[in-house]
């Protein structure tokens, strides 16, 4: 191997081993990244200086919905074209200060409303493993093609593990509380969290390290309370009963998933289908209160104080003419269905329905992980879709994802086969601040998975 | 007009958003689908009882002591506004709707 | 005879005295330039995160105590969402669902008659930005946000429609002003807008238990401008009601200079608030030995005071006056300590010093006379050394400079002469000098002898111990 052919990861770490000068790196760096964003679509804005100081340094991107003060901060949105946030995120200040190098900021679906595309004002980025198909993100992107150790990147119904697991990567959802959010723009409070995208689970586990703990800026945030790992002489897993009657379900997410089990069964981990009737509920659930809460987070865009403005007769006309010019089509019809099922008429019916469902819900897991250390789902019901396949307003791409988020639970997502070209990931969901134990898990599976995990 | 459209342009104003025609028929074609499944599922799955749940479960909030700390210098706060001047954000005129 | 009786409530929002603001630490001091305590939460900036004011919701639970209300058992806040400029984030936090306080009460008098009005609820919420206009809002082409304002912590106080008249209303309001400022929670200057007051009205049928339809009143700036206020808008739904038409149920504005209520912004009145809990602010539970603390350190409240002054045999109008200012009535209590005679203390106290006060506009904390002092000056009144004219003239000096009565005294050579030798000495020469006098009373006008009681004062330039003079006096009209 040339030094010519090396990934920006790798050169890092000759750069903290001394192999490589400080010089050297700050010239093939962004020369790198020059090629992976004009190949993938995957920036939306790089860092200007790629002095990494002192080593060791790890090379990280963040999705541009976490704010910082070096880059601007868009959400992939025309409404903050050249918004620059007077703070950095709380998550980032930590990762930098534990050795984390920001490279740029990365492309998403604006403001993290989709169903993971990775479709923005901007740009649409395109899948490394397969261009005909989407990444999910620019994070996902530039960590498959080793661009960086850790892509930081928000998780509300499952985004982040989506887009890991169409490019084949370990995504981890930590429980919530357990990074701070300040400086996150996310779209849904309740649900969304910081979480990272890597390429193994070992960099995962150092990342998540990196970037936990309380914040005195997020009274959310919590002190994360010593690891319950109950795992050491091994572990029982359950599956939620209907995992496979997911409509949508492709019999290669299906048939990679059957394998895990039988994995599982060669390794002698109880693995057991548990009684579990929401899997319907979920998806909708997710959606009802992730548009209500957009409505309302969003709402702080009305061209007064950030953000563009379309002129107006007066105000009110200022806010309709600027909401409606500079959020894209997707994030209207969202929060146009947040404003729909939180109204006065229907608050009950369909916004109280939904936490009603949410509470059902977060029950019957906890019931759950009493008796089982994790649950075992696929990640997506498919894999990463083309360009062309295009969804409504709620379209079940996070039918198993957002069971963690509406629990506020730690998820991980590792790659455990393919379909054709394109990998496929499987999830494990653990109890509240568990996730040392959670890692483990999902290293065994990276372990003995991984042996099929190779493109073919 | 259907009452589901009146309650559908009553939601996007709330949003101080607007639609054109094409993209608010087809709003309503997808809102119409899921309101549909929302009423198959409350038959099949009844959650009525249920308490909801607002956010996740957390240990207790935080409070902070009453000290004054630091606020943005001004022109940092001005500094992303569309339209302000060297002390205040500018609005347009505020009329009777 | 009346056909139609009132039904009033009250809304009323009240700035906390807290350093900082409800959900940020920017300052809250009065006089800044615009948007100079302004930070990314009470801007709503993308990504930022609410830190709740410890001290807002101890002033909050501290309010809703003296207001004799229920503490909640859990502090959590909820998002009223609307677009408006002078709300940052489109959406204001307030407590909805689950406020602070509920279930209390406030009694009063009104012309004699005891009243108890109950309070609904107390809740906590943020204050909104202020529009600077070039003259009037509707005309100006723009308006200027200046955002110092938003995010100050409030308490909003609802009544139950309890209230029966104007007056009652505004006497409600002086009375919960009182209160608050006992509590020491704000300054409740209705002027400056730290205490801001709207009004439910409606009226029904004298004996009706009905609601009729109401409006709610705003922009009342003084407590006689929410009675005139109130009284407008009764008069003005008695003409419809009186012809048969009905009350629309509306928001309606106080036009102070008119003397009229007018309808406004009838979109703002349909608002659908969508409020829900914000998933942001985690709930706190408020422990029972901190509500038990906050209630140990509430002051002695004006209802109990009321009752303990009265007790000493104060009548209801210095009682009132007393107990209406907190520190008034610190004041006098801590006078009362060392000097028992209660009215004689009150007429000091709501007399020289209260005039004294207002001359110099200070507050009573800023005064330099001690209560102490002042019951020292008075024992010596009582025990002759001066005279009561004498001692308004200590004193102002005592006033000015914050003296002992004595060294005032001594300064000033004002002991009183009770000396009866010396005494004796000039009523004789009084008695001489006024024969016409003295034939007066030995004819049975026992009342000349206050001139000759004069006299002998203006002989010793008001020195002499009036009691003693008129005792000697006395003795020897009659015996010669």
């Amino acid at each position: 191997m040339t030094r010519d052919n090396l990934t920006v990861k790798e050169l890092f770490c000759l750069y903290n081993r001394g192999a490589v000068t400080r010089e050297e790196l700050k010239v093939k760096v962004p020369e790198i990244l020059e090629v992976i964003d004009n190949r993938y679509h995957a920036f939306i804005s790089r860092a200007t200086d790629f002095d990494p100081g002192v080593p060791p340094a790890y090379p990280c991107v963040a999705a541009d919905n976490i704010c910082t003060e070096s880059l601007n901060t868009t959400c992939g949105s025309e409404m903050l074209l050249d918004y620059r946030s007077p703070f950095t995120a709380s998550a980032l200040d930590k990762a930098r200060s534990s050795g984390f190098f920001l490279l740029g900021k990365t492309n998403l679906d604006e403001f993290g409303i989709g169903d993971c595309t990775g479709r923005s004002f901007f740009k649409t980025t395109f899948n490394p493993l397969s261009q005909d198909h989407l990444a999910g993100s620019g994070a996902a992107a530039v960590v498959a093609v080793g661009g960086a150790v850790a892509g930081f990147a928000s998780d509300a119904r499952g985004g982040l593990r989506q887009s890991a697991s169409f490019c084949g990567l370990t995504g981890l959802k930590p429980t919530y509380g357990r990074v701070s959010r300040r400086g996150l723009i996310e779209y849904a409070s309740s649900l969304d969290q910081v979480g990272v995208i890597t390429a193994g689970v070992d960099d995962a586990t150092f990342a998540l390290r990196c970037i936990s703990g309380p914040d005195s800026k997020d009274p959310a945030s919590q002190e994360s309370p010593p690891d319950q790992d109950s795992t050491a002489s091994g572990f029982r897993v359950a599956v939620p009963e209907g995992w496979d009657r997911v409509s949508g379900l492709s019999a290669g997410v299906k048939s990679v998933f059957n394998k895990t089990l039988s994995l599982l069964a060669e390794l002698k981990v109880e693995a057991a289908e548990v009684p579990f009737s929401y899997l319907p509920l979920v998806s909708i659930t997710a959606a009802i209160i992730g548009a209500t809460e957009a409505f309302s987070n969003l709402a702080n865009y009305d061209g007064v104080r950030f953000g563009k403005r379309m002129s107006g007769d007066h105000l009110q006309d200022m806010y309709v003419k600027t909401r409606t010019a500079f959020f894209g089509r997707r994030v209207k019809e969202f929060l146009t269905f947040g404003a729909f099922v939180s109204s006065g008429g229907n608050y009950r019916e369909y916004f109280l329905w939904a936490q009603q469902n949410r509470g059902a819900i977060q029950r019957r897991l906890m019931a759950i992980l009493k008796d089982y250390d994790f649950l075992l789902l696929p990640t997506l019901p498919f894999t990463a879709p083309t360009l062309a396949e295009s969804s409504g307003l709620v379209n079940g791409a996070d039918v198993y994802t957002a069971l963690a988020n509406l629990a506020g639970l730690p998820a991980v997502t590792v790659p455990a086969g393919f379909d054709g070209r394109l990998p496929v990931g499987v999830q494990l969901i653990g109890r509240p601040f568990a996730e040392a134990a959670l890692l483990k898990a999902a290293k065994l599976l990276e372990e003995q998975g991984g042996r099929e995990v190779v493109a073919p | 007009m259907s009452d589901l459209l009146h309650q559908l342009r009553a939601a996007a104003w709330d949003a101080r958003l607007n639609f054109a025609p094409t993209e608010e028929q087809e709003l309503l074609t997808g809102l119409e689908e899921v309101l549909v499944m929302v009423n198959e599922l409350k038959k099949e799955l009844d959650t009525t009882g249920e308490t909801p749940l607002f956010f996740p479960p957390l240990p207790l909030g935080r409070m902070e002591e009453d000290r004054p700390g630091k606020s943005l210098p001004r022109e940092v706060a001005l500094a992303n506004a569309p339209d302000a001047g060297y002390t205040c954000f500018h609005v347009p005129r505020i009329v009777v709707e | 005879m009346k056909r139609f009786e009132p039904v009033i409530g009250l809304e009323v929002h009240v700035e906390l005295l807290t350093e900082t603001k409800l959900f940020c630490r920017c300052a809250t001091a009065f006089g800044a330039l615009p948007n100079e305590q302004v930070c990314e939460i009470c801007l709503g900036l993308p990504g930022h995160r609410p830190l709740l004011n410890k001290k807002a919701v101890e002033y909050a639970i501290r309010a809703a105590l003296a207001l004799n209300c229920e503490i909640a058992e859990q502090i959590d806040f909820d998002r009223k969402n609307y677009f408006y400029c002078d709300l940052p984030k489109g959406y204001q936090i307030s407590q909805f669902f689950n406020p602070t306080g509920t279930n209390g009460y406030v009694d009063m008098v009104v012309n004699g008659t005891a009243r108890r009005i109950r309070i609904r609820q107390i809740h906590m919420e943020e204050d909104v930005g202020k529009l600077v206009h070039q003259g009037e809002i509707m005309g100006s082409a723009t308006s200027r946000v200046d955002f110092n304002r938003a995010g100050i912590p409030l308490v909003e106080i609802v009544t139950q429609p309890d209230l029966r008249s104007a007056e009652e209303a505004r006497i409600f309001l002086q009375k919960l002003r009182t209160i608050l400022l006992y509590a020491g929670v704000s300054d409740c200057k209705m002027e400056e807008g730290s205490m801001r007051c709207d009004a439910n009205v409606s009226l029904r049928p004298v004996g009706s238990g009905m609601l009729g339809n109401k409006t709610e009143l705003k922009n009342m700036n003084s407590f006689r401008s929410v009675q005139r206020g109130i009284e407008h808008e009764i008069e003005r739904q008695e003409e419809i009601l009186e012809e048969g038409g009905h009350v629309i149920p509306e928001t309606r504005h106080f036009d102070e200079n008119r003397g009229l209520t007018r309808a406004m912004r009838s979109k703002f009145q349909a608002a659908d608030y969508r409020c829900f809990p914000d998933p942001n602010i985690i709930p706190v539970i408020p422990d029972k030995d901190w509500v038990a603390r906050i209630r140990e350190s509430l002051p002695e409240m004006p209802d109990s005071r009321t009752a303990r002054l009265t007790g000493l045999g104060l009548p209801p109008y210095d009682v009132e006056i007393i107990t209406s200012d907190r520190e008034l009535a610190d004041f006098y209590d801590a006078a009362c300590a060392s000097y028992r005679e209660a009215k004689t203390l009150s007429n000091w106290i709501m007399g020289e010093f209260v005039r004294l006060l207002n001359a110099g506009g200070m507050k009573v904390s800023e005064s330099r006379v001690t209560p102490g002092q002042l019951a020292a000056l008075l024992a010596l009144v009582d025990n002759g050394v001066i005279s009561g004219k004498s001692a308004k003239e200590v004193f102002e000096e005592m006033f000015a400079t914050g003296k002992d009565a004595e060294a005032v005294i001594t300064e000033k050579g004002l002991t009183q002469i009770s000396d009866s030798g010396e005494l004796e000495k000039i009523a004789n020469k009084v008695i001489a000098a006024n024969p016409a006098v003295v034939a007066d009373f030995k004819n049975g006008k026992t009342k000349a002898i206050g001139f000759l009681v004069g006299q002998v004062m203006k002989e010793t330039r008001g020195q002499a111990n009036p009691q003693v003079v008129n005792k000697i006096l006395a003795e020897k009209l009659n015996n010669c």
